[in-house]
């Protein structure tokens, strides 16, 4: 198993490529859903696609700081899907105290919107930092118990004949 | 230890020894929603009560004193009524106002005070000089609340005012500017900003028009405008206007809303006064106006349409054929043989004929007419239009596609059939088939009709999504009862319940903000009510409920759907006097506005409302008017 930076092979490739996905997914809301040019929603999704794709890019490419990249943009992704969330209930309260009521349609657009927003902005870059989390020595000890045999086998390799 | 136990004891570890983490999603999740609730609170309004009408009326007499020159009368306890904020005091003239001024006191006796005395002098430098004060009208404004909304991004502050029922204001430091609702419905700044997919409808206040008017009625340079510290702010009113030998009437909206029905009666008395609303349209030569403006005494839009002119000839005749009404049965002739003499013509290569101008025909045009025409014959038995029905049904059948579908628009000139569809045309000549047959009783047409109704209701909706949603299908309802039971189909009952329950979500109940009236069709408290929503579509759910009773599954909720819906609309048809803003209240009586944002009367709101009444009034009965 290749264990570039402390991080899996398999957590690096599928975090790479959820990167890569995500980034191209939030460039396509900003350039194609989102016609209207509203800066504070231009700039920050910008930010964060072009963060996401740099780090995926690093990960899948197996650069060595492309782990600290991806916690980067993974830290950055969450902060403004925090933000977004808490924009939009505030936004819901706010619409809520004009009008006294949302109505069915305006509620179910704002349901729609934070669980849309949930998955991609917030629960994805929560695990992707939870993986891509520092290895403490306890950590490495058990990732080392996890692939006892390649150690052994490097081990044996080393060894002066 | 266990692989898996040491994995949650790290995992564990690794969350303890990010105390920083757990706190920061902690607070960001109280921050979130308390702000949630403080944003809610700081921006909702706390109505105060206004005095009473009783004091009110006491008060006006008092100001009509003033005006008149005598000596205004004490106002006893009516004095002592505290108000909430500041008053305006108008008084009415022909729909414009002759007396108009803001005032701030602690009491109505405070408030007559001040008002009688800016009256006599308004008087007194003749002001009041050819005016008839007995037809004027005294409408005061109580401001029951204020607060403050957004004023950037200026989208946000669009939205931060309910339609017609928030003023909007301008604090200042040295006063307070208002634009009240009235205000800025005659200036048309309601549903005036942003523009709805579609490009005909807009929604939100257009607040920099309101601004620009606010700062400009300041007469304030425009350098000030920093020192002044302006703050937008919205403010919600209890508008009360005189009413003779009676209580003060509420306004809202800039009139006065009806009391909701009693009887059917009163469904088919609404549709009467529409039926004469219609007739007072009608031109010297069958074309109607096409619409009407209270407010400004004259039409509004100078276009026209054909279908709806023929749309209004079929509610004239459905209305003589429910109740036997001669004025209706003459205005609806008067209003064919306008198309029959003007607009009927030979189709170059099409059979039969059809109905318009220029070198493209419409669908819609052609089937409305039918459908008049038909109605016509099935009230009078007159035979007058079967020659013109028959060419026209001849013209549609050979719209018709092999599939069961219409071709709408047709070039005479180069022989083409355009493969565009637009919205109603398919349901419109479905129903003008229905209804040819019924007067022709021509067979062939049935397997015409079964076709139609069969892609309207399956092929024409069976996609991926088709539950979620439907279009506009009140023709294809009305199209499906009228054929029953020579065409019947489980199905048409199907799609038309789904219909009905789709717009079930979307009905408003009593008392639901901000509106409070049950019965209209809206997505979102952004946009304002609309008429014309709710009678199309409770033509619709008549003819489900009709068409589920013709086939042994009565549908009461359907039922009740309709109940709500013509109440919503008997409220919102214009009285003989409905609002002191209009130059002649007594030309919009009977008409239907467009909404609670649009006062103007079109002849095709009032089709469709008088055709859902009459529709409603043979399913409900008295005892089911009353909201469960």
């Amino acid at each position: 198993m290749e264990n570039r930076n402390e991080i899996a092979r398999n957590v690096r490739l599928g975090l790479g490529t959820g990167h890569v996905v995500l980034a191209i997914g939030l460039a396509i809301v900003l350039l194609v859903a989102l016609r209207a040019r509203y800066l504070p929603v231009d700039l920050t999704l910008g930010l964060v696609a072009t963060l996401l794709a740099g780090s995926g890019a690093a990960l899948l490419g197996g650069l060595r700081q492309a782990p600290l990249l991806a916690r980067v943009s993974a830290a950055v992704a969450l902060v403004a899907g925090l933000a977004f969330t808490t924009a939009l209930i505030w936004t819901a309260a706010y619409l809520k105290g004009i009008y006294g009521d949302l109505g069915r349609g305006a509620s179910a657009f704002f349901t729609l919107m934070v669980f849309t927003i949930l998955p991609y902005l917030v629960v994805y870059p929560a695990l992707a930092l939870f993986l891509l989390r520092p290895q403490t020595g306890e950590t490495k000890a058990e990732a080392s118990k996890i692939e006892p045999p390649k150690a052994e086998e490097a081990k044996e390799e080393r060894r002066p004949e | 230890m266990s692989d898996a136990t040491s994995g949650k004891g790290s995992r564990a570890a690794w969350w303890r020894g990010r105390p920083w983490l757990r706190d920061g999603l902690a607070a960001w999740a109280v921050v979130t929603l308390l702000g949630s609730m403080i944003i809610t609170r700081c921006v909702r309004l706390d109505l105060a009560e206004p005095p009473a009408p009783e004091h009110v009326a006491a008060a006006m007499a008092a100001l009509r004193d003033a005006a008149a020159g005598r000596v205004p009368g004490d106002l006893g306890d009516a004095g002592r009524a505290a108000l909430p904020g500041p008053v305006r005091v108008l008084l009415w003239h022909d729909g414009l106002p002759a007396f108009r001024q803001e005032f701030e006191a602690p009491t109505l006796g405070e408030l007559t005070a001040q008002a009688a005395k800016a009256l006599g002098e308004a008087r007194v430098a003749g002001r009041f000089d050819g005016i008839d004060l007995e037809q004027a009208r005294f409408h005061l404004s109580f401001v029951v609340a204020d607060g403050a909304v957004l004023s950037w991004p200026v989208l946000a502050a669009s939205a931060s005012f309910v339609t017609t029922l928030d003023g909007v204001a301008l604090r200042l430091a040295d006063s307070t500017e208002r634009l009240y609702p009235d205000d800025l419905l005659r200036a048309r700044m309601y549903s005036a900003f942003l523009p709805l997919p579609g490009g005909q409808m807009k929604a939100g206040l257009d607040v920099p028009k309101a601004v620009e008017s606010l700062w400009l009625g300041t007469h304030l340079p425009d350098e000030t405008w920093d020192e002044q510290q302006p703050e937008l702010r919205r403010f919600r009113t209890v508008e009360l206007v005189e009413r003779r030998g009676g209580l003060p009437e509420r306004l809202i909206a800039g009139r006065v809303i009806n009391p909701p029905p009693q009887t059917v009666d009163d469904y088919r008395a609404v549709a009467l006064e529409g039926v004469r609303w219609l007739e007072r349209m009608l031109q010297p030569n069958g074309r109607f106006q096409y619409d009407y403006d209270p407010l400004a005494d004259s039409p509004f839009d100078f276009g026209y349409s054909l279908p709806r002119h023929s749309g209004s000839a079929y509610f004239l005749a459905f209305a003589h054929r429910k109740t036997g009404d001669a004025v209706a049965r003459e205005a609806a002739r008067r209003a064919l043989d306008y198309v029959v003499e003007r607009e009927l013509r030979s189709c170059g290569e099409a059979p039969g004929r059809c109905v318009g101008q220029g070198s493209v025909v419409d669908a819609g045009s052609a089937a409305l007419t039918a459908v008049a025409m038909a109605e016509y014959e099935r009230g009078t038995g007159e035979g007058k239009y079967l020659e013109p029905l028959r060419q026209l049904t001849e013209f549609l059948c050979w719209l018709q596609e092999p599939d069961g579908d219409f071709v709408h628009m047709y070039d005479v000139s180069q022989n083409r059939r355009f493969p565009e569809r637009l919205l109603y045309y398919s349901g419109e000549a479905t129903l003008a088939l229905v209804e040819a047959y019924r007067v022709l009783q021509d067979p062939a047409l049935l397997d015409r009709i079964r076709a139609a109704l069969d892609f309207l209701t399956t092929e024409n909706w069976s996609f991926f999504g088709s539950a979620y949603f439907y279009g506009e299908e009140h023709w294809t309802c009305i199209a499906s009862y009228e054929a029953f039971p020579e065409v019947q189909s489980d199905a048409y009952l199907e799609f038309c319940e789904g219909f009905a329950g789709f717009l079930r979500e979307m009905q408003t109940e009593e008392g639901e903000p901000p509106f409070g009236y049950e019965g209209a069709y809206v997505v979102t408290p952004f946009l304002a009510p609309r008429t014309t929503p709710v009678a199309g579509r409770t033509e619709a759910t008549v003819a489900t409920y009709k068409l589920g009773e013709a086939m042994g599954r009565p549908n009461l909720v359907v039922l009740e759907q309709v109940r709500r819906s013509l109440s919503f609309l008997v409220r919102m048809r214009y009285a003989p006097d409905s609002s002191p803003l209009f130059q002649l209240p007594g030309k919009a009586a009977g008409g239907m506005p467009g909404g609670f944002d649009d006062p103007v009367v079109r002849i095709d709101y009032v089709q469709h409302a008088g055709n859902a009444l009459l529709g409603g009034a043979d399913v409900l009965a008295d005892y089911e008017l009353g909201p469960p």
